[in-house]
């Protein structure tokens, strides 16, 4: 058995590695605003536009937007609000 | 002595920095670099292909994955040559 102290430092290790990588989401989330994005949901279509704004539940406002199905665009919408719990995942593009 | 023993977010952690691949509720696929996840399992990764053979694979730079369709990740993962099958998007 590892004693007390030995655990607890091996889990407040944990705990660091844990914030760092979620600080890492945080900032990308942070970082996609005012980028060129593709946004995959859960359906399989893609959207692409300019992401205006973006929050941690991946609600994603675009601009410029248009709709891409088996990689032919389908529709352009221009300002679109898409709500994060259909969201697969978001993309940046170029580098 | 026994080892400590790993938590499913440790191994997580471990395998930072390595090519995964993962596999989505929607029986999509996707392989990259995984740079980055928090506590839902949200998932940052780079150079990632989204698999896709019907219509053909997807190439990102960069790409933040929800957790929410993740079912499993696999470290290692790389295309074999029936899965390079690319499409180039009209943008």
């Amino acid at each position: 058995m590892a004693s007390p102290a030995a655990t607890n430092g091996a889990n407040l290790k944990f705990a660091n590695a844990r914030q760092s990588s979620k600080d890492m989401i945080s900032s990308f989330i942070s970082e996609l605003q005012g980028e060129e994005v593709a946004v995959r949901l859960n359906s399989g279509s893609i959207f692409q536009g300019y992401c205006e704004s973006i929050d941690q539940f991946m609600h994603i406002n675009l601009g410029n937007c248009r709709q891409i199905e088996d990689g032919k665009e389908v529709k352009y919408w221009g300002d679109a609000f898409i709500r994060g719990n259909n969201v697969s995942y978001i993309a940046l593009r170029g580098e | 002595m026994a080892a400590e023993p790993l938590l499913p977010l440790e191994i997580l952690d471990k395998c930072i920095g390595s090519r995964v691949w993962v596999l989505l509720d929607t029986g999509r696929e996707m392989v990259g670099k995984l740079v980055g996840c928090d506590e839902y399992v949200n998932i940052i990764m780079e150079d990632v292909t989204d698999v896709d053979p019907t219509v053909g694979n997807l190439h990102w730079p960069r790409v933040l994955l929800s957790g929410n369709k993740v079912n499993a990740l696999i470290p290692g993962g790389e295309l074999t040559k029936y899965e390079k099958t690319d499409v180039h998007m009209s943008s």
